[in-house]
């Protein structure tokens, strides 16, 4: 890895390509907004010039994997803290998808939010979230990462709330800001335990540098206390992951999030940003590795338990966009999971954060491809987002209804798509992991049955959507959107379908990442054949129990569902969470504490600042009269100054 | 040796050609392009001198990285003033322009000088072409306001000179930083040069004069007095008694505490001083008269600072505040000519509303106001960042505290005029593209600076390395 830092590093082709890369998008927003407000002729051209702008962040993103950067720029920014990029296999694959799969998320909405009369700023907005989150990727600096990552969660707010007349969007956009907030808040207190404990390590040189975190976690955790306080740090970041990645316990806002537009939901709320938490806790993987083992078993189960408990949700509910959205936290559960195991089994470190990225990425080709395909299906359908009223698409739509089919094949991980590629993967190496240490066994159960679940909810939407008689008028009359739309979707197929043949590759650029550490290099796993295959025999039972019931309706699911009884109403319920955090812990517990320290404020700190403010304003009118005009009584002013300070030396006893 | 000098030299020559020129043609544009030529001749041989830069110690003169410095903001802010004087169409208007030359080219030398008799003969050069200058207008009440500059002026000279008399008593040498024999005469020698210096800095309580002349001057040579001449008594102070034989000599000894104390309630009267009484000033340009006090007490900072480390961080950051000072108070006093009716006093009923007749002068006015109260990303919010920060690197976290409760009073009064700017419109104003020109490249400027400081100002400390 190569330092560079100041105005000669700067100008490095290769810094100031992956500078631009983040820069650029946000430049284009802040040209695009006033240009739209003014000129209402450009606003129909603001979707080209954005995709354009996008496209050529991807194309720098390109010339950093293909010059194999591998660099850490750094300038002095404020304190101790230094702003800059730090480029390596992890952030030049997140650049990468992010760009890539940004472009053509926006090339779809062109034609998608083409009759919106207020389309410049939503591609204002979505230019400035994608610099914000290719920011994210490229930071060199936790603080730097931090304000990114601020920016991502504003323009999700925004972005949310963009049919901001809908009281659906509005209160949803309100909900994902707190909950993340929430989320935020740990997150900086682990940033402000990792500050405390490298300082003593790397002193004033940046404690909060990305580069220093991975090259000192070892020093840390020599110190007294420091694997516990590694362990601390990494349970804090883990929760700011969990709130932006929507693990378990804060996952309630994605599902809520779907009222925004489609394309936002498959840009930010799946492809995307979602996955900052992933990254943001594959960046600082060796906090983790150094940590008390707690704070890995803590990382893998919230994942595991996440996996599993988003696809139960999936199951019942009706929304396309919601099962979409459960579907998306389930499988942020695994990329999780795949973290943790290299944390809990250290030596498969190598093979781990590969595998956890290599699933986000064809994570984000799919739900990008699932959700850009739901966006054709409400497009045609006029929002309406029941797949009850769906039905028989197949033959309405069959561009996008075979794309949604790909989509869901790689998303089950049927072979050989991309899908069977990365999630089995996990899964194996969760049954290899659990050979060695027994402790994960119950992980690898989660794993399976959430891939189960998977295929389960996956086909009954697919079922319901593609198959069958069209259940409402505007089901009838569907039929496939313009070329804007189905190019993307086309794309995003053939990389789906194909991106499966990158899989070594991928492993191999990735293990580059740890050369000259002690994790170089990967560990070979192999695991009896019969393991091996239980995913996969479970997605041909997940795939036939969903025909049985939604497929060819031999039996009816009703009579499960009301044979269940409160297994069922729970479920439906959302496992009650959303009430608990809203109507016990916000209304109940916050809103008193708010009374509280308003009351303190109103009285205590205003006083103080009040009574400061008329000092200041009675202090002007007195000094203003020292004034005169009058330049004897200048000349006085002059020459008792020097008498009052001779005085003041005689009684320090200098004269 | 030459090269540090030609700067001055090249002034000189320029100074005297424009008379010769008044006297060919009666035009003022010749008047102006010879002016212009000769300081942009300076201002280039200075940046030379800046990228081949070799530290040059001679007898009287220490040609060193923070003189170059100041030397560059004296002509950088000299070539603007003059941008600015373009349309005054006074009578005999080439004793202005030769005037100004005089004073900068005295001032450069005023930059070098390290030797109390270079100092003080270079430093009166240039006060006595800026009492002059002052006059300018020409009117009853800039009279007035020159006469009052120079009698004041005259008393503080009378100061230096005494105090110079006792550091030759107490070293016997005119030189910087020489051992002393007698503690009590040279401890004197000091109060009396602050008292002398503290008068062209402004510094309460030996300010008066500031107020009315700054006020009752033209508004470009009000930019040029309290910027090119208040950093130049600037230069001089940090040459006396920042210096490291100075240091050196003094850490330890009650005469050391004795200035510091002296330098820490001077800072603290001019701070709270000038931004309590700018408060309740209704006239803009004598409210930037008083935040011109203000900025005093945070340049007389840079004074309080002891300690090594504290002393080289000041000194970067004093160099980045005087950048700051120099673009944001000269681009605010510069605005003023296009906001004065003339003769009256300018109140904030009188520059309502310019945002929505010329928003782009309404808006480079701001951003130079935002400096001045020190909102990022402008320079002035880094130049006092660094110097509070120096100040807490040594210790003196109080007095950080102090000064960032005054910068958030002044926030008040410079907020009050941007939130003026934006109101209805309620007078007709006068246009000049010049001004419009000078303040647009000062905002611009500042904002630019402002974002690149952090990048050198790592570069900064090595290259300042310490004074002689």
């Amino acid at each position: 890895m190569i330092s560079y830092s100041g105005l000669n590093g700067f100008l490095e082709p290769q810094v100031f390509a992956a500078v631009m890369i983040f820069l650029l998008p946000i430049i284009i927003f802040m040209f695009v907004l006033p240009l739209g407000k003014k000129f209402h002729g450009f606003r129909k051209y603001s979707g080209i010039v954005v995709t354009t702008g996008i496209f050529i962040s991807f194309l720098l993103a390109y010339y950093l994997y293909y010059t194999n950067a591998n660099l850490y720029f750094y300038s002095a920014w404020f304190n101790n803290f230094t702003w800059g990029v730090y480029i390596d296999p992890l952030s030049i694959a997140m650049a990468m998808m992010v760009s890539g799969v940004s472009f053509l998320i926006h090339m779809f909405a062109i034609g998608y939010i083409g009759k919106d009369p207020n389309k410049h700023v939503y591609f204002a907005e979505t230019s400035l979230f994608t610099g914000g989150m290719l920011g994210v990727v490229l930071s060199s600096n936790m603080v730097m990462f931090f304000l990114f990552w601020e920016l991502v969660g504003l323009c999700s707010y925004l972005l949310i709330g963009f049919w901001w007349y809908k009281p659906n969007a509005a209160s949803a956009a309100k909900k994902a800001f707190i909950v993340t907030r929430v989320g935020d808040v740990l997150l900086i207190l682990g940033l402000a335990v990792l500050y405390w404990s490298f300082l003593p390590v790397v002193g004033n040189n940046d404690p909060l540098s990305i580069y220093n975190i991975i090259h000192y976690a070892l020093n840390v955790a020599q110190l007294p206390n420091g694997q516990f306080n590694l362990a601390l740090a990494g349970a804090l970041v883990l929760g700011g992951a969990a709130g932006k990645s929507a693990q378990f316990p804060l996952h309630v806002w994605i599902p809520d999030a779907m009222e925004g537009p489609t394309t936002v939901s498959a840009l930010i709320h799946a492809a995307t940003m979602v996955t900052a938490g992933i990254y943001l806790v594959a960046r600082i993987y060796p906090v983790y590795v150094y940590a008390l083992p707690w704070a890995d078993y803590l990382v893998l189960y919230i994942g595991a338990f996440t996996a599993f408990l988003a696809g139960t949700m999936g199951l019942v509910m009706n929304d396309i966009k919601r099962i979409l959205a459960y579907s998306t936290i389930s499988q942020l559960g695994y990329m999780l999971a795949a973290l943790g195991l290299g944390f809990v089994m250290v030596n498969t470190i190598g093979n781990t954060i590969g595998i956890s990225i290599y699933h986000l990425i064809v994570h984000a080709f799919l739900k990008a491809l699932l959700f850009l395909s739901a966006g054709a299906i409400l497009y045609a359908l006029l929002d309406t987002r029941d797949i009850r009223k769906m039905g028989g698409l197949w033959k309405k739509m069959p561009i996008t209804i075979t794309a949604m089919f790909i989509g869901a094949l790689t998303l089950v991980g049927f072979p050989p798509t991309a899908g069977y590629f990365s999630k089995d993967e996990i899964i194996s190496l969760a049954y290899f992991v659990y050979n060695q240490n027994p402790y994960v066994l119950y992980a690898w159960i989660l794993l399976v049955i959430g891939a189960f679940l998977t295929t389960l909810y996956t086909f009954r939407m697919f079922f319901t959507v593609a198959l069958g008689k069209p259940k409402s008028y505007a089901a009838e009359h569907a039929k496939d959107p313009p070329w804007v739309m189905i190019v993307p979707m086309i794309i995003l197929s053939i990389l789906a379908l194909i991106f499966g043949i990158f899989q070594s590759g991928f492993y191999n650029y990735f293990s580059s990442m740890f050369t000259g550490t002690k994790y170089a290099g990967t560990v070979s796993f192999s695991i009896p054949l019969y393991i091996e295959i239980i995913p996969f025999l479970l997605v041909l039972l997940g795939i036939y129990i969903a025909w049985v019931f939604y497929g060819s309706h031999r039996l009816s699911a009703e009579k499960v569902a009301n044979g269940s009884g409160a297994l069922y109403k729970i479920v439906k319920a959302k496992y009650y969470l959303d009430f608990l955090f809203t109507n016990i812990i916000a209304e109940r517990i916050i809103v008193f504490i708010a009374i509280v320290v308003s009351l303190f404020d109103k009285y205590f700190i205003d006083g103080i600042v009040n009574g400061l403010g008329l000092m200041a304003k009675y202090g002007s009118m007195a000094f203003r009269k020292a004034q005169t005009g009058i330049v004897q009584n200048y000349a006085v002013m002059v020459i008792i100054g020097l008498l009052v300070f001779l005085i003041i030396g005689k009684i320090l006893g200098v004269f | 040796m030459i090269q540090y000098l030609l700067p001055s030299i090249v002034l000189y020559i320029f100074s005297f050609l424009t008379i010769g020129v008044s006297l060919i043609s009666k035009n003022n544009r010749g008047l102006f392009a010879t002016s212009i030529v000769g300081s942009v001749i300076s201002f280039l041989i200075l940046m030379y001198n800046l990228i081949n830069f070799k530290f040059e110690q001679y007898s009287i003169f220490y040609f060193d990285f923070p003189g170059t410095i100041f030397a560059i903001l004296f002509v950088f802010i000299l070539i603007f003033v003059i941008i600015a004087t373009f349309n005054f169409n006074y009578n005999r208007q080439e004793l202005l322009y030769s005037l100004l030359l005089f004073s900068t080219g005295s001032m450069i030398l005023a930059a070098y000088s390290g030797n109390l008799i270079a100092i003080f003969v270079t430093f009166e050069a240039a006060s006595l072409a800026t009492y002059a200058l002052a006059s300018y207008p020409k009117n009853a009440k800039s009279l007035e306001a020159s006469l009052k500059f120079f009698v004041i002026g005259a008393l503080s000279s009378a100061f230096i000179i005494l105090g110079i008399s006792y550091y030759y008593i107490s070293t016997s040498s005119f030189n910087i930083g020489a051992s002393y024999s007698n503690l009590q005469l040279f401890i004197l020698s000091l109060v009396l040069m602050i008292v002398g210096f503290g008068f062209k800095l402004s510094l309460f309580p030996f300010h008066s004069w500031a107020i009315d002349t700054y006020n009752g001057s033209r508004a470009p040579i009000s930019a040029f007095l309290s910027t090119a001449s208040k950093l130049m008594a600037l230069i001089v102070m940090i040459r006396i008694f920042l210096s490291t034989n100075f240091q050196s000599l003094m850490v330890g000894s009650t005469g050391y505490n004795y200035v510091q104390i002296f330098f820490i309630i001077i800072s603290i009267l001019t701070m709270t001083y000038g931004n309590v009484t700018a408060l309740a000033q209704k006239d803009v340009k004598r409210m930037l008269a008083y935040s011109s006090v203000a900025n005093a007490g945070y340049l007389a900072l840079v004074f309080t600072v002891t300690g090594q480390v504290a002393i080289t961080l000041a000194l970067s950051s004093i160099l980045i505040f005087s950048m700051a000072y120099i673009l944001m108070k000269g681009g605010a006093f510069i605005s003023m000519e296009n906001l004065e009716s003339k003769g009256k006093e300018t109140t904030l009923d009188d520059i309502s509303g310019i945002a929505r007749k010329r928003p782009l002068f309404a808006v480079s006015f701001a951003i130079l106001l935002f400096s001045l109260a020190g909102i990022p990303p402008t320079i002035g919010f880094m130049g006092k960042y660094f110097l509070f920060l120096s100040l807490i690197e040594s210790n003196l976290w109080w007095l950080a505290i102090i000064a960032v409760l005054n910068s958030a009073i002044s926030v008040y009064y410079y907020f009050r005029v941007v939130l003026y700017m934006w109101k209805e419109p309620k007078s007709q104003f006068s246009t000049n593209r010049n001004v419009d020109f000078v303040v647009l490249t000062f905002a611009v400027v500042v904002i630019i600076l402002g974002i690149l400081t952090p990048m050198f100002i790592g570069n900064l400390n090595t290259v300042w390395g310490g004074l002689p």
